[in-house]
């Protein structure tokens, strides 16, 4: 064996011990074809978009699949939404005449991050075959403004940043879909609508809020995001479960995973976190509750062997 | 309402609409086809593939050994042949209306 097909061979064992009984073959002669005059980057490329692949079929992350589904349908509203929180935040949080700016005009780094997001959605919404590589991008970014910021400027509060990833990881995972869901375009846009129309007066109560106390958006707006967003949520999943629960239930699944992020930056963060009158473990309650739904429907999907999990039936030749 | 065909999957189904091939020869047409602007990779190839079947519009067409590695052969079903059509159609359609505009003849750059 070549180191070639060495190389393949371990990226191979990505993929279920079924799939690779029935099919691992067929795939490595392909490669083996493919691939020979190929460069050693193109070799990797190769190995490395197996894996990919692999780890996608291993998972069920397929489109057929209940959590393909789930991801490919919030992953675009996802991103929406994550571009209309980055307007906010650069309008209300970055843009502060009365405080002294660590980053040029803006106050943090986070402008950056911001400008990324919104730009990334927009690229996203006019080019959905670029939505994968826009929101890795838009994540890195976000990533790399954590130590940045730190060790030369300011930074955002990470909750904000948390929220950013979450909205955006089920772009970076979600199946590729042969037959793209003209729908999501409206859902993204509606979403992203929505969530303006919610996040705006939460900013602009919360920076005149900060103004009074003296203090930035960021002081004061973060902690409190929290308290009020669980509400608007928990409402519009009521009314989702009441029109769709019987038959979209990747919807709701969907739904689920774009609220997802927002309770988990109030878990992790829970200075302020929920009501009083439920204590400071309201998010991470609802964020468990999301957490064991999808796992069990996730979970029970994987039980159910479907036949695109690997073999092929024979037909005659054409 | 319309759904759009994504490009790999338009190429690969013009690749099984010339006749039956496997996987290094669906490959080889799409360089081909495309005018060596795009290479499917093999895991993406397979995925397709695997997708395609799922939705009916491709099928196994037979399998060989040759040179001591497995070779499997893949067609498009009628209904992939009708979807391969449907989407050419459209996409001709659109391209005489931008050649029209552009006040281009076909086959001219």
């Amino acid at each position: 064996m070549t180191g070639r097909e060495r190389w393949f061979a371990l990226a191979l064992r990505a993929y279920p011990r079924a799939y690779r009984a029935e099919r691992g073959d067929e795939i490595m002669a392909t490669l083996v074809d493919s691939t020979e005059t190929a460069t050693w980057w193109s070799v990797g490329v190769d190995g490395l978009d197996l894996v990919v692949q692999g780890t996608r079929k291993r998972m069920r992350l397929g489109p057929d699949r209940y959590a393909g589904q789930v991801l490919l349908l919030a992953a675009l509203p996802g991103f929406v939404v994550a571009a209309a929180y980055a307007v906010v935040q650069l309008v209300f949080g970055e843009v502060v005449p009365s405080l002294v700016p660590h980053f040029g005009p803006f106050q943090t780094v986070g402008a950056a991050v911001y400008l990324t997001w919104i730009l990334g959605a927009l690229g996203a919404l006019v080019t959905p075959r670029h939505q994968r590589p826009l929101a890795a991008l838009c994540i890195a970014v976000t990533v790399i403004s954590v130590p940045v910021g730190d060790a030369f400027f300011a930074r955002p509060t990470l909750r904000a940043l948390v929220v950013l990833v979450g909205l955006g990881v089920p772009s970076v995972f979600a199946p590729s879909s042969d037959l793209q869901r003209l729908r999501s375009k409206a859902v993204a846009t509606g979403a992203g609508l929505v969530a303006l129309a919610l996040l705006i007066p939460w900013a602009v109560a919360m920076s005149g809020y900060a103004r009074s106390l003296g203090t930035s958006f960021y002081g004061v707006g973060m902690f409190r995001l929290t308290q009020y967003l669980p509400y608007a949520a928990a409402a519009g999943a009521v009314i989702a479960c009441l029109v769709v629960v019987v038959r979209r239930t990747a919807w709701l699944g969907a739904g689920a995973l774009v609220l997802a992020p927002w309770f988990a930056a109030g878990a992790a963060f829970p200075y302020y976190g929920g009501p009083r009158w439920l204590g400071n473990g309201f998010d991470a309650l609802v964020l468990c509750i999301i957490a064991v739904w999808l796992g069990a429907k996730w979970a029970l999907d994987v039980r159910t062997p479907q036949p695109s999990d690997g073999t092929m039936e024979s037909g005659h030749p054409g | 309402m319309r759904l759009e065909m994504r490009e790999p999957t338009y190429l690969v189904l013009t690749a099984l609409a010339g006749g039956r091939r496997h996987g290094y020869g669906v490959i080889r047409d799409i360089e081909t086809i495309s005018d060596g602007k795009v290479r499917l990779r093999t895991g993406t190839l397979y995925a397709t593939l695997d997708r395609l079947a799922t939705e009916g519009l491709v099928e196994v067409a037979g399998e060989e050994v040759v040179g001591g590695r497995a070779r499997r052969y893949y067609q498009l079903t009628a209904s992939g042949t009708a979807a391969l059509a449907d989407e050419s159609r459209s996409r001709l359609v659109v391209s005489k209306e931008a050649m029209r505009r552009l006040g281009l003849a076909w086959g001219l750059a």
